[in-house]
């Protein structure tokens, strides 16, 4: 892929080179553009299907722990018996969770055993997914949001900073091990934009380069940062503070209601208003 | 391109239409003899302008008429004639203008060496004793060997015993092979 | 067109006063277990009102009101894609209908504004008073877009591309599409797979209709292809290196409606408005399935079905597609004689005859033994049978290896239940046999009823994929016994309960040397059950015989006489190839009359060269009994004849010559003979549902080998197949992944 990329960045040095084009080369030029983003995306045509590497291959093992083992469990049992593939993609989490963000083949394979599946059903879905990383990624997998309020407040900057300290490209894992870097599409905290996702699960907000070096810093060193904005901020509060549910015992009385007594009223009310008919009735 | 001097065969109809207009000399004059295309390409025979040549010889015409409002271009091959009939090449830049891509026929100050490879100067075969034949032309060589494949197409007869095989009852023992060449274990 | 089908189907069998009431039976049994008839109402295509089902699409409707359209139409239930084809349509806006009705009411009117939509056909509903508009400037303007879109990415190949003539998307383009295309910007690029010998693949002209992934889903019961990627980077692909190996997958050739699959053997090798069609019937499995050879000049080039719902629907297998290239080798194209040191020489017909007739009146004529093989028409068994008739020889016999069952009645050796019996029948038991592998097609059928009808399927032999879920009752025949006798759980829980079950046989598995006693067990469990029953004049008990000769020389009544003992002087085989060593005594003098130099060949004295299947008009009886006629696609080659007319030549140098000296007369003595045969494409109906069909208690014998499959390669059975460069070339690439067996996904029948 590398290479591949050296060619085209090649070709369009070449272009640059030509000062004196004329203007039916300069249109082929402006039209040559979106053939380079699009090859700084990971999916395209060759990579769509499974190569066999190194640490991806049908024979690589793969088993999941036991504790896994009881989470699959809850999981089908929330499917009816005769549905089960509907497991499918929670499945697949588990085991791209499991095996440090990185869905091997194997476990392709033993997903489609355990829900009575054809193989080749859970390589469409995981193929269609782009948070399924079918390839090996890096200990942390920086997803930088890049959507339009993200990218208003400067997300490119961020994710060049991140390139330019971990000598990496879009997609690449670098020399340490420890960085991947995706662009992913809005994961909606635009409130506090820009923003990025580690490894599916962390969000760091209120990003600038300066602040996400630091962030990749602690992580070489094998701190853990804090989660959340990086600034002085408390989750996505404005600049007066906080304006409304000030005490915490009001948003805690909402949060948590009793269901069950609250079915249980409900049931009982039912009850009640039916004997009631029916008493009516004779 | 017009090329009177094809067209106009001796006493053909284009011939007569000359000349009853121009008479039997004319007539002839402009079957037969050779002249250049800017003498007889213009509008009612007025010269046209030979705008340039390129690396390899040919020349190229243009005939601008603004009243028709009619812009014609040519090129007469240099190695065009009676006897070869495939003319070979022809400069990039001169055939963006014979296409009418440009507007300028290509010069120094308003065309740039594409940025690609050049063109290879390939010679083409096709009228050379070596040239490409197909497996059953009549000049290939190889005809004779192209017929018995397409025979073999059609149908290969059965390869009888030769008398030499060893016999078991009734049957004579051949070692057979299946089509791609493998021998095949005996049947039963 | 099912329709259509069936009511010439009904007429048909009407006129000809045959009561086939249970035909027609059929034809309502099928319509009864399509899907669920929901509330019917009016749709206005262009203003003509055609009543239809609630669950139509509009494109279905279009089609009812007779109004079709070019499109990538599915074959395959009602999950399908087809984004080329976009409908104008109206209908009632309902919040401003009840607005304008309050106002009109004083006016004592009621008008409905009406807003136009442009939907597609295919994914959308119809619904009550639906006003359909297919011919309109929008309309047009929208389905040239479409088509826009699907030529954005479809490369520029036509001149080169093998679909070319014959391509789906050519075809809507060129009434549907604009005469240029606005797109400036880069084609994708997709790598081509390997998907096995069969299939070429040239993926970048892929449009992504999916059907070749819902075919092998669906109708193979494969999971190998699929789509995988999304957006731009979607592809059709095996995602690891895989193969298709399903018997049927040719067929997706057929399906691919650009020239993103292709015929692999076929490539490059002729453009469609070359060729010429033949309608005739294939001869590699017991099925008969409807096929049309196409030919340039004299070379047969490829094979494709032809749709026959009753037969072979609309498919074939790989190998009734395939080995026809088998007939370019090794064929006999002059007689030969065998001379004293072995070798072969050469003769003209006159000589070979000659011989022929000094040979055969030589002897006396039960000392003659006739052998007819699988690929064998009705004409020339006919006049095998007369010829050696006259010279006063009765042993002449079809079925190879002696296969224990009786040919009394024809019931006693036909599918009884039809291959249409499949769409009605509750439980299906199949004992030895696995269709997959002995007619694939019919494996299509039945994976199509177990999913569609919810067919359950019984197997006493050996378990193997067959695509769908079965119940492995067991592996020996004595399972067959206890089922019989009453001792095994699955009859009281199942097969008793069965309304109309269905038992099917291969014919090979009673080569056995207890083949009599598996036919008598299953008389035996007709007593039981319900697989005769009288009240829905149900016959179940089904023999699947995987050659094409075999039933028309049944009903024919070629069968050996009874203790033959005397052991034969000369020996006559017609196109047999599978026969014992010790069927031939060394001292005997054999004749050999068929196509292909294959395994007979090399027992004869003297060879007289016959025409193959491709070759000649003719005849053929499939396994329910159903007589087809082919028709010669290309001439024999060299001197070879067709079989009848080499006998009939025999019979007049032998002094007694045949009656019959053309196709028709031939016919004529056949209707004499069996007055069926002649009534082509109509299944007369045997009539005695039981008559033949008791057990016989001294014949209740059974061994105690297990039944295993009959073929263990079905890409080379026969002398054709064995002679293919394609089949041989299948064997190599395929037959390993064959041998895995998926006991893990069968349920497993706990007995003891």
């Amino acid at each position: 892929m590398f290479a591949l990329k050296q060619l085209y960045r090649g070709s369009s040095n070449l272009f640059k080179a030509n000062k004196n084009t004329t203007q039916l080369f300069s249109l082929l030029a402006k039209y040559q553009q979106p053939m380079m983003i699009m090859n700084q995306n990971r999916w395209f045509s060759a990579f769509v299907n499974h190569r066999d590497t190194e640490d991806n291959r049908e024979d690589t093992p793969f088993e999941f722990t036991p504790e896994n083992y009881e989470q699959i469990n809850e999981i089908i049992a929330k499917y009816p018996s005769n549905y089960k593939h509907s497991a499918v993609i929670p499945l697949l989490f588990v085991a791209q969770k499991q095996n440090a963000n990185f869905l091997t083949l194997s476990a392709m394979n033993k997903i489609a055993k355990i829900l009575d599946m054809a193989p080749m059903q859970v390589y469409e879905v995981a193929s269609f997914y782009t948070m399924f990383n079918r390839t090996k990624v890096g200990k942390y997998h920086l997803q930088v949001c890049g959507t339009t309020p993200c990218m208003l407040r400067g997300a490119r900057d961020v994710m060049q900073a991140i390139r330019e300290y971990a000598h990496i490209n879009n997609d690449e894992i670098s020399e340490d091990g420890l960085f991947t870097i995706s662009e992913v599409e809005c994961l909606g905290a635009c409130v506090n934009a820009p923003m990025m996702q580690v490894n599916n699960e962390w969000f760091y907000e209120d990003l600038t380069p300066e602040n996400t070096i630091a962030l990749l810093e602690k992580w070489k060193k094998g701190e853990e940062p804090n989660v959340g904005p990086q600034i002085n901020r408390n989750c996505s509060e404005g600049p007066l503070g906080r304006t409304s549910l000030f005490k915490p015992e009001e948003i805690e009385g909402v949060h948590e209601r009793d269901f069950v007594e609250v079915k249980k009223q409900y049931d009982e009310a039912k009850a009640k208003a039916a004997a009631a008919a029916a008493a009516a009735k004779k | 391109m017009r090329s009177w001097g094809q067209s106009v065969g001796l006493l053909g109809p284009k011939f007569w239409a000359i000349y009853r207009k121009e008479g039997f000399t004319r007539a002839l004059l402009r079957g037969k003899i050779y002249k250049p295309t800017h003498e007889k390409g213009g509008y009612e025979d007025e010269l046209v302008r030979l705008v340039g040549t390129d690396e390899f010889g040919n020349r190229y015409y243009e005939d601008f008429n603004h009243h028709n409002k009619n812009t014609r271009r040519w090129i007469e091959y240099a190695d065009y004639n009676k006897w070869f009939m495939t003319p070979k090449k022809i400069a990039p830049g001169w055939h963006g203008w014979l296409h009418y891509t440009y507007d300028d026929p290509p010069k120094k100050d308003n065309f740039v060496e594409p940025a690609y490879r050049p063109h290879r100067t390939v010679v083409f075969k096709t009228d050379h004793p070596n040239a490409y034949k197909n497996p059953g032309h009549l000049l290939n060589d190889n005809r004779a060997e192209y017929l018995e494949r397409t025979k073999a197409r059609k149908y290969t007869p059965w390869e009888p015993p030769t008398g030499s095989e060893p016999k078991d009852g009734k049957k004579i023992v051949v070692q057979k092979k299946d089509p791609l060449g493998q021998v095949v274990e005996e049947l039963d | 067109m099912l329709k259509l089908f069936y009511n010439a189907a009904k007429q048909r069998s009407l006129s000809q006063a045959t009561t086939s009431a249970s035909l027609i039976r059929n034809s309502q049994r099928m319509f009864r277990s399509s899907a669920q008839m929901n509330q019917q109402f009016n749709v206005y295509i262009d203003g003509r009102p055609v009543k239809v089902d609630a669950s139509y699409t509009i494109f279905q409707a279009c089609q009812e009101a007779g109004y079709h359209i070019l499109s990538l139409i599915s074959y395959i239930e009602s999950r399908f894609l087809d984004s080329a084809i976009m409908k104008d349509y109206q209908l009632p806006a309902t919040a401003e209908c009840a607005q304008s009705k309050q106002k009109d009411l004083q006016n004592q009117q009621i008008t409905q504004p009406l807003i136009t939509l442009q939907l597609a056909a295919c994914a959308t509903n119809v619904r009550p008073d639906l006003k359909v508009i297919t011919k309109s400037e929008k309309t047009r303007i929208a389905r040239g877009g479409v088509m826009e879109f699907l030529l954005a990415n479809h490369p520029l190949d036509c001149p080169i591309c093998d679909q070319g003539g014959e391509c789906d998307l050519q075809d809507i383009s060129t009434v549907y599409g604009y005469q240029e295309g606005r797109f400036m910007e880069y084609k994708r690029a997709v790598e081509d797979k390997n998907i096995g010998p069969l299939i070429k693949t040239s993926m970048t002209r892929c449009i992504h209709c999916t059907r070749c992934v819902r075919f092998t889903e669906q109708i193979a019961g494969e999971f190998t292809l699929g789509q995988v990627g999304r957006g731009k980077y979607n592809e059709i692909s095996t995602y690891i290196e895989n193969m298709v190996t399903n018997e049927l997958s040719g067929n997706v050739v057929d399906l691919c409606p650009v020239g993103a699959l292709n015929n692999l053997p076929y490539s490059f090798q002729a453009r469609p408005w070359e060729l010429k069609s033949n309608y005739t019937v294939d001869v590699m499995d017991g099925l008969g399935s409807n096929i049309d050879v196409h030919i340039r000049g004299s070379d047969t080039l490829r094979i494709l079905p032809r749709i026959n719902e009753e037969v072979n629907e609309e498919w074939i297998s790989d190998k009734s597609r395939h080995a026809f290239d088998g007939l370019r080798k090794q064929r006999l194209h002059i007689p030969l004689l065998r001379k004293p040191d072995g070798s072969f020489g050469e003769l003209t017909w006159e000589e070979a005859l000659n011989k022929a007739a000094e040979v055969l009146s030589s002897v006396k004529g039960d000392e003659i033994h006739g052998m007819i093989g699988q690929f064998n028409d009705v004409e020339s068994m006919l006049a095998f049978k007369d010829l050696l008739n006259r010279l006063n020889c009765d042993n002449v016999d079809v079925r190879k290896n002696a296969p224990h069952f009786k040919a009394d009645f024809r019931n006693q050796y036909l599918s009884n239940s039809r291959i249409i019996g499949i769409d009605e029948t509750d439980l299906l038991l199949l004992v030895g046999c696995n269709p997959r592998l002995e007619a694939p097609v019919l494996n299509a059928r039945i994976r199509k009823a177990v999913g569609v009808n919810g067919l359950q399927v019984g197997i006493i032999g050996s378990a193997t994929n067959l695509g769908y879920d079965y119940v492995h009752l067991g592996n020996s025949p004595k399972t067959l016994q206890e089922l019989a006798e009453g001792k095994h759980p699955y009859l009281q829980q199942r097969l008793a309960k069965a309304e109309l079950p269905m038992i099917l046989v291969s014919a090979q598995t009673l080569e056995r040397s207890d083949g009599e006693g598996i036919m008598n067990y299953i008389y035996k469990l007709a007593e039981n059950t319900k697989l005769i029953n009288k009240k829905e004049k149900w016959n179940g008990i089904n023999i699947l015989h995987t050659e094409a000769s075999r039933v028309g020389a049944l009903d024919l009544g070629i069968v050996p006489q009874t203790n033959v003992t005397k052991k034969p002087k000369v020996v006559y085989i017609l196109g047999q190839d599978n026969f014992r060593h010790e069927e031939i005594p060394e001292d005997a003098f054999v004749i050999y009359q068929g196509h292909t130099g294959d395994e007979g060949a090399y027992y004869a004295d003297l060879i007289l060269p016959g025409a193959s299947y491709l070759e000649k008009s003719a005849l053929f009886v499939n396994t329910d009994g159903r007589p087809q006629q082919s028709r010669g696609a290309q001439q024999p080659p060299g001197f070879a004849r067709e079989d009848w007319m080499i006998l009939r030549a025999l019979s007049e140098q032998l002094g007694c010559p045949l009656p019959y000296d053309s196709l028709d007369e031939i016919r004529t003595r056949m209707a004499e003979l069996a007055p069926h045969l002649v009534r082509f494409d109509v299944i007369e109906p045997s009539g005695f549902e039981e008559l033949g069909l008791k057990a016989e208690e001294s014949k209740l014998k059974l061994n105690n080998t297990a039944l295993t499959d009959n073929i263990d390669n079905f890409y080379q059975t026969d002398s054709i197949s064995r002679n293919s460069m394609i089949m041989a070339r299948c064997t190599k690439e395929l037959n390993p992944k064959k041998q895995f067996n998926f006991k893990e996904h069968v349920q497993t029948w706990m007995t003891h």
